[in-house]
């Protein structure tokens, strides 16, 4: 069950703090040592909870939600 | 025979803590402050994992010197419905107040008038107040538990519990990013891993490997047979605190008031059963009126921006912040929720059937578990599936029982040695953790999740149910089973813990049904079609359950009715 459409870091003013990844409770983000900058490795467990966002210092992340949110029907 | 070093990265405690959630860091600071060494082990980040940072509303709180007699023979008569353990609810009330200070002294923000002193709002129904508590609560508490000297271990699953002479020893696990296997020795373990959400609702994300972990390990679970169901708004997929007495159907009926005829606070069984049955005679869809929710709501719920009404939330900018950016990105993408959002159902779940005693030991020695986790098996609120039987409930049920459960696990360390468990039991352990990353490829975690939701998770398993459909629910899933263990694929360590989050689901799923299926009365959320009364005189009763060879093995036990204050009249 997929909740957002998708996940956009911009790399330009990402600093590699990594504060998004640590407030992530699913795992989703991850962070490129390589690059040192953070990305939306598995978007399919994103739950737009949006507290990546509020703990981003540079306001360069962005979680796009899927709408209606899908949720499981129970009525048959 | 081969060290345990040379199997994976050792670790040793006096008590380790699984989970760092509400639960788990009360748990943690207490038995620090009882003077153990402790560590705490979480598969996320301690302190902004798990549901406590996205926990929207507000606390239920005791006053000091609140009338214990009133509030325990509430929960026991009305909300619990007299599958209470009557003895442990008593013991936890008496250990509410004490939280709240110790929340507050370890870096909890909590509503406060001018002068200092706690401030409290007064609910419409029931013998206690709510209190605002900031976003950040179990990070503040984090930062307290650091200083003090608890160490962390982030980013490494548990898996499996280690066992010596029946006596839990210690954990093992993965590191999700590193994928190097974990080893952790301990003289008691304490669980909080938050409970079993299904996957269902948008934001309450756990999984239930509390249960799973302790049911593997030997440990009895009781009560899983009630879950809590939610009012949601269809587009957000979230649940609005205050919003079920103000469901209505397409003739203009308040579904609240038709059909809920007893003191409920919050969502209650009679409220979902309503809406089914109006949704199946064709007076849906259902919508949420907004404008009306009541001025005594307005306080607890009120609109942030206002300084008058802002409520629960409005002395906290960490809450504030996010719920303004929340409401936003509502506006921005689909033009907010309006004044009369759709209503659907929600499977809110939070199922945490461990079983413990009052200093919320489980049936196994060295075992403690806390938090939601028990908010089921402690029993303390009875039939009622979440702490309390409203919301609000949970914030003060998991860090009360957390510091019980971390005080009484201190105390049993004492004057104890480490003991090892054989090299034969980690490796076999360590097969079980990796195993889906060596299998075939023929279905992946997200596949299995949403076959385990198909096959057993509509309405009529989990609140309109009879024998024919849990029957036909728990063969689906007892067919999965094999299949879990033979086919279901990882690609990564991401996936991994996916799997591990796949079997624990089955597995809390199949115990929820076959507990459901045992219990023949109806009572609260248990609704039975076949059984739709109420039965005080058979079944003031605990379905309990147990790992039986591979499968599970269900009893039943009689309640000390007799023993209790509050008994209902046929008893
Ligand atoms: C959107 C939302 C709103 C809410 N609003 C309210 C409210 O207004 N009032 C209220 O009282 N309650 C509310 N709640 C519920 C409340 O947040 C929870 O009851 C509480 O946080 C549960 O605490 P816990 O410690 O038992 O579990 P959690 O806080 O979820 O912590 C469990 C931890 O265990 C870790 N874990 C799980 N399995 C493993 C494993 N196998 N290995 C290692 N680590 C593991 C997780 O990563 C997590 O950090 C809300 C919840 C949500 C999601
Ligand atoms: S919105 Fe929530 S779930 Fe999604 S990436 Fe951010 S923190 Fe993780
Ligand atoms: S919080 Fe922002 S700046 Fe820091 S790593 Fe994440 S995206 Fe980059």
């Amino acid at each position: 069950m997929e909740r957002v459409e998708r996940i956009i870091i911009d790399e330009e003013k990402c600093i590699g703090c990594r504060l998004c990844v640590k407030s992530c409770p699913v795992d989703v983000l991850r962070f490129d040592e390589t690059k040192k900058k953070a990305v939306g490795a598995y978007p399919q467990e994103c739950e737009w909870c949006l507290i990546c966002e509020e703990h981003c210092p540079k306001d360069c992340l962005r979680v796009q939600p899927k709408i209606p949110t899908p949720v499981f029907e129970f009525i048959r | 025979m081969k060290s345990l070093e040379a199997l994976g990265n050792v670790l040793t405690t006096d008590v380790l803590v699984v989970g760092g959630g509400m639960a788990g860091i009360p748990a943690a600071i207490a038995a620090r402050e009882s003077g153990a060494e402790v560590l705490i082990v979480d598969k996320a980040y301690t302190g902004l994992a798990g549901q406590s940072p996205r926990g929207g509303n507000g606390i239920v709180a005791l006053k000091k010197g609140a009338d214990l007699d009133k509030y325990c023979e509430y929960i026991s008569t009305q909300v619990g419905r007299y599958l209470n353990d009557q003895k442990a609810l008593r013991n936890y009330a008496e250990h509410v107040y004490p939280t709240i200070e110790k929340l507050d002294e370890w870096g909890v923000e909590l509503t406060k008038h001018e002068d200092g002193s706690f401030g409290y709002f007064d609910l419409p129904v029931g013998p206690w107040w709510m209190m605002g508590i900031n976003l950040y609560c179990a990070d503040n508490m984090r930062k307290t538990a650091e200083k003090k000297g608890v160490r962390l271990q982030n980013h490494v699953n548990i898996t499996d519990l280690l066992k010596e002479n029946g006596r839990v020893v210690g954990a093992v696990g993965f590191d999700i990013i590193s994928g190097d296997f974990c080893i952790f020795r301990a003289k008691t373990v304490i669980l909080a891993c938050g409970a079993n959400n299904f996957r269902a609702t948008r934001m309450f994300t756990n999984s239930g490997e509390g249960n799973s972990l302790a049911f593997n390990a030997g440990a009895q679970v009781r009560n899983a047979e009630f879950v809590f169901l939610e009012v949601a708004a269809a587009k957000t997929g979230e649940t609005l605190h205050g919003a079920q007495m103000f469901v209505f159907n397409q003739d203009g009926e308040n579904v609240w008031d038709k059909y809920v005829d007893w003191p409920a606070q919050d969502v209650c069984a009679e409220m979902i059963l309503g809406m089914a049955r109006e949704y199946r005679e064709g007076r849906g869809p259902l919508y949420i009126d907004l404008s009306k929710l009541s001025e005594a709501m307005k306080v607890v719920a009120g609109d942030i921006h206002n300084p008058i009404v802002g409520g629960l939330r409005r002395q906290f900018p960490d809450k504030i912040s996010w719920v303004t950016r929340l409401e936003e990105r509502e506006k921005e993408v689909f033009g907010g929720l309006g004044d009369k959002p759709e209503a659907k159902f929600a499977l809110h779940g939070n199922a945490g059937f461990v079983r413990v005693d009052q200093n919320f030991r489980t049936t196994v020695p060295g075992l403690y578990s806390v938090g939601l986790d028990t908010g089921n098996g402690s029993a303390i609120f009875g039939s009622a599936p979440q702490p309390a039987g409203r919301r609000g409930g949970p914030f003060m049920y998991c860090p009360t029982t957390g510091r019980i459960g971390g005080m009484s696990a201190a105390e049993e360390s004492k004057g104890m040695d480490v003991v090892d468990a054989t090299a034969d039991q980690v490796e076999a352990l360590r097969e079980h953790a990796y195993a889906s990353l060596g299998h075939s490829g023929k279905i992946g975690p997200r596949e299995m999740f949403d076959r385990i939701q198909a096959a057993a998770l509509p309405l009529e398993f989990f609140i309109i149910r009879s024998g024919k459909n849990l029957n036909k629910a728990i063969g689906a899933l007892e067919d999965m089973r094999q299949e879990i263990r033979s086919d279901l694929t990882a690609k990564d360590y991401h996936e991994l813990k996916l799997c591990h989050e796949a079997e624990t689901m089955a597995l809390c799923t199949e115990i929820v049904l076959k507990a459901a299926l045992t219990h023949t009365e109806s009572r609260d959320f248990h609704y039975r079609e076949d059984y739709p009364k109420q039965d005080n005189k058979s079944w003031l009763k605990w379905v309990i359950a147990e790992k039986s060879g591979d499968g599970i093995g269900i009893a039943t036990e009689d309640v000390p009715i007799g023993e209790y204050p509050y008994r209902p009249a046929e008893a």
